[in-house]
């Protein structure tokens, strides 16, 4: 496919050049590509300007400091999976980390890209010459969601297998917006680009404090069609430490859903918490909270199906609380 | 089994042409550069139905670099059928090269040429089709329905626009006679074939009013006949070749964009390239019928089949194309032998997607509807199904429906034991779980093909060439997809001819200089072009001995081939026959060995394929998992081990995809195809593959010159049917429909781990 938009293309070598060049309008990151490029192809998306982060060596680092771990938004998945500091003290990241689509596309993608990937749905991620037999949807300026007629907003799903794990260890961001740089959560962060309100934004690492890993339990799932390349069906995470909980589900709404009330179950009954009770509340609370639309390859009834499967990291979170 | 136990392992040499494909090198079609190549580029419908009501391209023809741009009134309005090696009344002619009326969705309305394809894009983009949105009809049900519109009145005055009845006896005598009767219905989806290279050409309509065209075809004979009527040609006008192809599984046993690049390059005289994206080879390719069965069979009490009846009903989507012949060929293809039997195939417009040619050609829809009601009938006899098929399956000497000789090969008994025996190590080894969480079954399917077009109007035809030293140059008209086609056929010349395959080259096909060929599908190229190499070597034998006994002053009779030698039988002498073409060669004046043949077959006889399944149902999760397939197959003699491996390996994974996860699914609100791409078109990965376990019966056909029926389709067609046995009797339901991915969560391990290694 070829790409028939007209862009700029800069690839600064430092952050202070990339949020100059952010500034203007029209500027869009582009971090391994794996999201952006079938965009461009698509046509989904009409940059002025690609900023290709690729060339800035700071963004790709791991490090332990005390304060935390940093990890660089550029860094590339396939690192995050092998790297010795995740793999030995960010286990559930390191897991989300390999099982993201396939080997060549984590060679590419980069956590930051992983993190701020578009939402898709299969009426919108269609060639534009496919796109011409119908409606535009919200997702390009139109006024209707094809797949919940009735929606105010667009209903594509979030399919981030790593955003379900930054959430459960409440990791942070260091961000630049509009220039200024700060520090926000990553659940806000999240929550913004799954509302599409995030514009010109530059991530430039993720920060896990070390109590949000020290001593802790983690675990990640992921259930796909295919034993690789494909988005989630469905993906949990979880994380325990100092009694406190997080469990997120992923892939069955339009943002990563927390899953409060298993939350709270689990830490009200400690260790001696009940199997069968906390997964019929985390599957009510999943069929309360889902979002789900149509997708390829599989019925909606199969993808509720999946909601049980959180029975594994139940066990496993039993087994080693 | 062990391959390496084969008889004919000695066979198995590498494919003549993998060198250049491992490296690279090998040149498929986009990679083709010819002088003054331009670019096309066809403007598709975007929806299953609409008129068109204005094309504006006075925007687009402004751009520089565009050299031209054809409507539907541009260009000869001659209604063509795509397919057909020879012209039939059933292949009704209702397409035109673009059409003010697109039928389904990607139906071409206009074409541009241009410098460069992102021209082509520029101008696409200028290009003002207005269009009135009409309703479209997508499913069979909705389009037999009483009263439904129909689909192109134009030419057909119902949507059942083919009807074919084949019958043995009469079936409800049969019924009356059974003891139990059963019935069921089911359904199969779209199948798309995805080859890897999409559907690419290159047209040259040169100044000397000649065409030539290189495609990935798979009929390149039945192209140049069908361009000829759309272009009011002469056959030896046009010239068809082929570069290296990347698959083609029947899709391309049609024409697809020749005739658009051919009309194109006429206006303009260069050479014009069409190269698919992968959204018009999803959307407007050929695929396979989605179907739907109503099958109903008598037994006696002792097990034994009396009546069977099938009515199955094909989506043919907007035009004829192959459907009658998809549609009507599967009588011919049922393994068992039953004294009633009547077989309805009906033909259904509709405004779908595009069905043509694929893998089976309408086998497997038939087998899986009749494997899944014996497989139900069985359950509910207590019967143990494997001996039901034994005791009904055709026999040496039995005549299978419709064809012409009795069968004269089918080891049923090495068949069978075989494929039991791998089920019985697999139990052995693994266990079967039944348990609280897991129950473990298998299921079974058998079924028979054929080794070339069932109708026998086919033929195939082979030269030979000697060279002064004694090498030769095989010219057939087979086209190589990447299944191997050509190394079979130089291994059969090399075996005839005592030669080692270094010895042979085979001509690279150009319809001008390679002898007729039907077409390269119904798996049977092993076996009709097999035949003609095989005729085609003796025939050089025959010219051989005859200069031979010139040479020696001796009669005819006293020079014998034998053993791959020729004796010259006073003279105790014996040549081989390098020796022999070499002496004829250099030391006879005015001789050149040059030998043809036609292969003429009576029949072609049916390979058969026993399959079994084991899944495991995992009961709270209501997930499933496809573990092993064992094919346990008779395809006569082993040409060459390695490529019936390769074939039945590959038909497994396209019969575990159909089975699991494949549909070209088409949305139900917007009636679009939603897997335009191979991330929403899913088809199981290496990793998602059960193991394997395979057995090839020894066999020989004695109606083939050298022993081989056919491989190519043969292993599809029963996995879908197995796999859902085995899900049935795990579940204890009855499956009636796939894929099973949106019935059960396809289990499977996310394997990533298995490409990294932990960093050093």
């Amino acid at each position: 496919m070829l790409i028939s938009a007209n862009f700029d293309y800069s690839k600064p070598s430092n952050i202070d050049d990339t949020i100059k060049l952010l500034g203007h309008d029209g500027g869009l990151i582009i971090a391994g590509g794996s999201d952006v490029m079938p965009q461009l192809k698509c046509a989904t998306i009409n940059p002025a300007h690609l900023i290709d982060l690729n060339g800035i060596n700071e963004l790709k680092t791991i490090k332990e400091r005390d304060s935390g771990i940093h990890i660089g938004a550029m860094t590339a998945l396939s690192h995050i999976a092998k790297n010795p500091i995740i793999t030995q003290k960010l286990p559930a990241l390191s897991q989300a980390a390999r099982n993201v689509a396939s080997p060549q596309i984590r060679n590419r993608g980069t956590i930051g890209g992983n993190i701020l990937q578009a939402r898709r749905c299969f009426y919108y991620n269609q060639s534009k010459e496919w796109r011409r037999g119908i409606a535009q949807c919200y997702k390009v300026g139109g006024k209707i969601c094809l797949q919940i007629p009735n929606s105010p907003v667009c209903r594509a799903l979030y399919y981030s297998d790593v955003a379900p794990v930054l959430l459960a260890y409440d990791a942070h961001a260091v961000v630049y917006v509009s220039g200024t740089k700060r520090e926000m959560n990553v659940s806000d962060l999240v929550a913004a680009h799954c509302n599409d309100s995030l514009r010109n934004i530059l991530i430039t690492e993720f920060i896990i404090s070390t109590e949000r890993y020290k001593n802790a339990f983690s675990y990640f799932l992921k259930y796909s069609l295919r034993g690789s390349i494909d988005f989630p069906i469905i993906n949990f995470a979880c994380v325990y430490v100092n009694g406190k909980l997080k469990i997120y589900a992923g892939a069955l709404s339009t943002h990563v859903v927390e899953l409060t009330e298993t939350q709270k179950y689990v830490e009200n009954n400690g260790k001696e918490f009940s199997l069968d009770e906390s997964l019929k509340i985390a599957v009510n609370e999943m069929k309360q909270k889902d979002k789900v639309i149509r997708e390829s390859g599989i019925s909606i009834q199969v993808k509720r199906s999946t909601f049980r499967y959180i029975e594994t990291l139940l066990a496993q979170l039993k087994a080693n609380m | 089994m062990n391959f390496s136990e084969l008889r004919d392992f000695k066979n198995a040499v590498r494919r003549l042409e993998s060198a250049s494909k491992v490296t690279g090198s090998a040149e498929y079609l986009d990679d083709l550069e010819l002088q003054g190549l331009t670019h096309g580029y066809i403007v598709r419908s975007p929806y299953p139905h609409a008129k068109v009501l204005s094309i504006d391209t006075s925007e687009a023809q402004k751009i520089p670099g565009v050299l031209g741009i054809l409507c539907p009134n541009d260009i000869p309005q001659v209604k063509f059928n795509c397919t057909g090696f020879l012209p039939s009344d059933a292949l009704i002619k209702d397409e035109e090269i673009l059409t003010m009326h697109p039928r389904h969705e990607g139906d071409r309305i206009v074409a541009i040429v241009a410098e460069s394809y992102e021209i082509c894009k520029q101008a696409a983009e200028l290009v003002k089709i207005e269009y009135e949105i009409l309703p479209a009809i997508m499913t069979i049900e909705n389009a037999i329905k009483e009263g439904a519109p129909l689909i192109n009145p134009d030419i057909y005055d119902t949507n059942c626009f083919y009807h074919k009845i084949g019958t043995r006896g009469n079936v409800e005598e049969g019924f009356s006679k059974s003891d139990y009767i059963f019935e069921g219905t089911y359904h199969t989806p779209i199948q798309h074939p995805i080859p890897m290279e999409p559907i690419s050409c290159i047209a040259h309509w040169t100044r000397d009013n000649k065409l030539l065209i290189w495609a990935n075809s798979q009929t390149p004979y039945q192209d140049r006949r069908i361009l000829a009527e759309q272009f009011g040609l002469q056959e030896c006008d046009i010239s068809l070749r082929r570069a290296m192809i990347g698959g083609g599984f029947g899709q391309r046993e049609e024409l697809h964009n020749q005739d658009v690049a051919a009309a194109l390059s006429h206006l303009i005289y260069r050479p014009v390239k069409i190269v698919n994206e992968r959204d018009d080879e999803m959307i407007s390719t050929a695929t396979r019928h989605a179907s739907f069965s109503k099958v109903k069979m008598g037994v006696s009490k002792d097990g034994k089949l009396i009546a069977y009846s099938h009515t199955m009903y094909t989506n043919a989507g907007a035009y004829c194309t192959h459907t009658p012949l998809v549609t009507g060929a599967p009588d011919r293809k049922c393994p068992y032998h039953m004294p009633f039997f009547r077989y309805d195939g009906i033909g259904v417009l509709t405004n779908g997607p595009v069905s043509g040619a694929f893998r089976g050609y309408g086998n497997p829809q038939v087998s899986f509807a009749r494997e899944m009601l014996i497989n139900d009938l069985c359950r509910q006899m207590g019967w143990d199904s494997v001996k039901f098929r034994y005791d009904n399956v055709c026999k040496p000497g039995e005549k299978m429906h419709a064809n012409v000789t009795p069968l004269s090969t089918f080891p049923a008994d090495q068949c069978f034991g075989n494929g039991l025996k791998i089920r019985q190590e697999i139990d052995a080894k693994e266990g079967i779980r039944d348990d609280k969480e897991v129950k473990e079954s298998w299921g079974m399917a058998l079924i028979s093909h054929t080794s070339a077009v069932s109708s026998l109007e086919a033929l195939s035809s082979s030269c030979i060439i000697c060279n002064p030293d004694g090498t030769v140059n095989l010219m057939t008209g087979t086209v190589d997809l990447g299944q191997g086609a050509e190394t079979a056929m130089v291994q059969i010349a090399a075996e005839k001819l005592g030669l080692d395959v270094k010895d042979v080259t085979h001509a690279s096909l150009d319809t001008t200089t390679s002898p007729y060929n039907y077409g390269t599908f119904s798996s049977g190229q092993a076996f009709l072009t097999g035949n003609a190499v095989a005729f085609a070597c003796e025939d050089v034998i025959r010219k051989a001995r005859i200069e031979l006994a010139n040479f020696f002053n001796i009669s005819e009779d006293e020079v014998q081939y034998r053993d791959k030698k020729f004796q010259i039988v006073q003279r105790g002498k014996f040549l081989t026959f390098k020796e022999a073409i070499q002496v004829i060669a250099n030391r006879c004046r005015g001789t050149f060995i040059m030998g043809s043949a036609v292969a003429d077959m009576v029949d072609a006889p049916p390979p058969f394929c026993l399959c079994w399944a084991k899944i495991a149902l995992y009961k709270k999760e209501q997930s499933i998992k496809v573990k092993h397939i064992i094919e346990s197959v008779d395809i006569g003699r082993v040409i060459n081990p390695l490529i019936v491996k390769g074939q039945l390996e590959g038909a497994i994974q396209m019969g575990v995809g159909f089975a699991l996860m494949e549909e070209l699914e088409v949305d139900k609100i917007t009636k679009k195809v939603i897997a335009s791409d191979l991330l929403n078109y899913r088809n199981p990965l290496i990793v998602d593959m059960p193991e394997i376990h395979l057995f090839v019966a020894d066999s020989y056909e004695p109606f083939s010159a050298n022993g081989a029926k056919s491989v190519g389709e043969l292993g599809i067609i029963p996995v879908a049917a197995a796999i859902c046995d085995a899900v049935s009797s795990a579940c204890g339901r009855e499956i009636k429909e796939f894929p099973l991915s949106r019935q059960f969560f396809i289990k499977n391990s996310r394997y990533d781990s298995f490409f990294e290694r932990s960093e050093a």
